[in-house]
């Protein structure tokens, strides 16, 4: 018992792997339903404390990626390793280490924020201070709050602390902002940023390419179930403009969400 | 370093920082997944409604239906003579006495409303009866009756010569609502158990509840564990209510008290248990509401006509009896009737409670070979 406490303790202390060492590996993934292929043979690292963004349209694929990540699919082939546990071998140690976002809900709609929190604290054995949580994500007033009384980007924000909850190694997000206003998903940004900066890798999908731009250190654009081009945005933009592209060039020093939040301020709305 | 709120956390131990998680317990997790859908379920319109509401409701009509003396309706037209015939008629306890039109309380009495219609001029006292009701016959017992003290104080006799002594023995009346009762106790376990999962499984599909607690190391068997525990402990506590409100409002007669009372109480459990496989059943093929709907349908509405929750299944032709005679829930009506009103023991029973576990294990067998977890989107 002591022996296994320790080397528990040993492993976390001696901290990151080398940074070579990705946290997530995928290879040659796969699946598909019936005749449709969802994912069409993509392999991705992501590496440790980075935030990851997949992108692309609708039906590419990201989604389903995603819940084989999360075990909650089993790819036709192709493997997964998150910090070295392969997700088909061994997903319960997988679920112990990843915290999962769905695209929506996920919760019982008559239950307290205080009483979910306590019941996925109950399921990863783990004991928190439910309104120490609440306050970190700026819902401690809404406490006592049933889940379906919040505002959108309440809601996002509950679901990412409820990801959080037993200090997961990587959290998986699926379109995070989406349907949010402008201050919500600015809020939001603000607080998977922090959320990164303690060290927990990151991995998103969004539809937003300002998002994507603005958040992720690495980007993989999927489409029809194939990766088509990956890198830091940064790198994707130079690689466009290496090909001769060129934007139209219109000169204007502010946007329409410039113009929206100096005139509602960028203070949260959803209270 | 910068002093920033994530710092103070940090130095809080608060910070997010990644950290192996306590290996799960899978018995906290249990009490978890079921008190926390417990309070989900208590606070759910439908679970109020039909756990509750309905069986509170028919319980009281019931009981209201069986609440009447059992003594005649007798119409007394308007302008009968009030003497002490009137009177002795008026006094006498088993007798309901309704003034109104002679012509009114005739028809009446034709339509079987009335059991009789009784007019007194002086001494004389004169009775309808409805040649077609076996109650309008028995109503001139009781008029004979009243004439008959009546006859006895005028001739001065105060100590008859010839008495009769009718002893009751210790038993019970056999009333609508003993019938009723363990009746609507099946309507609500059979509820809760098919209806309560078929379409609260269904909303955790498609709420992405259940997709959300398999992303936990939780494992599947033991959130359903935990809805199977939930929906028992609404049953129990469904099943005290309704007794409650029978025995203290109504009358509701428990043949041997407390321990019929428990043992009630504990048939419930054992029914929600038993018909919990068919909600999971239902509930692992169906994606949707509109795919459960028929399927819930054709499970549940013929026991709730055959299976003698409102009436007893002696009134159907042989070859329904045949059918509904199998039923699991007029096995356990069977059961629960025999439990409430004879206070039966265990041995007695042994045979429904037999047929309801056979139906159990065939459900649960079925269930658990066509189980999906999640809506195939």
């Amino acid at each position: 018992m002591w022996g296994l406490a320790t080397v528990e303790s040993c492993r976390s202390i001696s901290g990151e792997p080398a940074v070579s060492d990705p946290l997530i590996r995928v290879e040659s993934l796969r699946k598909h339903f019936g005749s449709v292929v969802a994912v069409d043979g993509i392999s991705f690292e992501v590496q440790q404390g980075e935030m990851f963004g997949i992108l692309g349209p609708n039906g590419a694929g990201k989604t389903t990626t995603l819940e084989i990540m999360e075990t909650l699919q089993k790819p036709t082939s192709g493997t997964v390793t998150i910090d070295g546990v392969d997700v088909l071998h061994d997903p319960w140690a997988v679920k112990s280490r990843i915290g999962v976002q769905l695209q929506s809900s996920g919760f019982y709609p008559e239950l307290s924020l205080v009483q979910l929190l306590e019941m996925f604290a109950a399921i990863y054995n783990v004991h928190v201070n439910p309104m120490v949580v609440l306050a970190r994500f700026q819902l401690e007033e809404k406490a006592s709050t049933f889940y379906n009384r919040l505002s959108g980007g309440q809601k996002q924000r509950f679901s990412l602390a409820t990801t959080l909850i037993h200090r997961p190694q990587v959290i998986f997000l699926d379109e995070p902002t989406t349907g949010l206003d402008p201050q919500a998903r600015l809020n939001l940004w603000d607080l998977l940023r922090e959320v990164r900066n303690e060290g927990v890798t990151l991995v998103v999908t969004t539809h937003y390419m300002e998002e994507a731009e603005q958040l992720c250190d690495r980007i993989a654009i999927m489409d029809r179930g194939q990766i088509i081009k990956s890198g830091t945005p940064r790198a994707l933009i130079e690689d466009l403009l290496a090909t001769g592209f060129r934007k139209p060039v219109i000169r204007q020093e502010a946007t329409m969400e410039d113009v929206f939040l100096s005139l509602t301020g960028r203070a949260l709305r959803d209270d | 370093m910068i002093e920033s709120p994530i710092a103070r956390e940090r130095e809080q131990g608060l910070a997010l920082s990644p950290r192996p998680a306590g290996a799960p317990n899978e018995l906290r997790a249990l009490a978890a997944l079921t008190w926390y859908p417990f309070l989900a379920m208590m606070r759910n319109i439908a679970t109020f409604a039909f756990g509750f509401l309905f069986p509170v409701v028919f319980i009281s009509v019931f009981g209201l239906i069986g609440g009447g003396g059992g003594g005649p309706r007798l119409g007394i037209p308007s302008g009968s003579d009030r003497g002490p015939a009137y009177e002795a008629l008026e006094r006498y306890p088993a007798i309901t006495l309704i003034p109104g039109d002679r012509v009114e309380l005739e028809r009446q009495l034709r339509l079987g409303k009335l059991d009789g219609v009784v007019s007194v001029s002086g001494g004389r006292i004169s009775l309808e009866v409805n040649s077609a009701s076996p109650a309008s016959q028995a109503s001139r017992l009781f008029v004979q009756s009243v004439l008959d003290r009546l006859n006895l104080a005028a001739t001065g006799v105060t100590s008859p010569s010839y008495q009769l002594d009718v002893s009751e023995v210790a038993g019970r009346t056999d009333r609508y609502i003993d019938f009723a009762l363990p009746g609507q106790i099946g309507f609500a376990v059979l509820s809760t158990a098919i209806f309560g999962t078929v379409f609260g499984l269904l909303f955790l599909k498609q709420a992405l509840i259940l997709k959300r607690l398999l992303a936990t190391p939780v494992h599947g068997i033991t959130i359903l564990l935990g809805q199977a525990l939930a929906r028992l402990i609404v049953s129990v506590l469904q099943t005290a209510v309704i007794l409650a409100l029978g025995v203290f409002a109504f009358g509701f007669q428990l043949a041997n008290g407390l321990v019929t009372f428990a043992g009630m109480v504990g048939m419930s459990a054992l029914g929600l248990i038993v018909f919990l496989g068919f909600g999971l059943l239902i509930a692992g093929q169906a994606t949707d509401e509109n795919g459960a709907a028929p399927l819930t349908n054709l499970i549940t509405l013929p026991q709730f006509l055959l299976s003698g929750v409102f009436f007893p299944t002696d009134v159907f032709p042989a070859w329904v009896r045949v059918v509904a005679d199998v039923l699991p829930l007029t096995f356990f009506n069977t059961a629960m009737r025999q439990v409430a009103t004879e206070g039966a023991g265990f041995g007695e029973i042994a045979l429904p409670v037999l047929g309801m576990c056979v139906w159990g294990l065939l459900a649960y067998a079925i269930a658990a070979r066509t189980f999906k977890w999640v809506p195939i989107s």
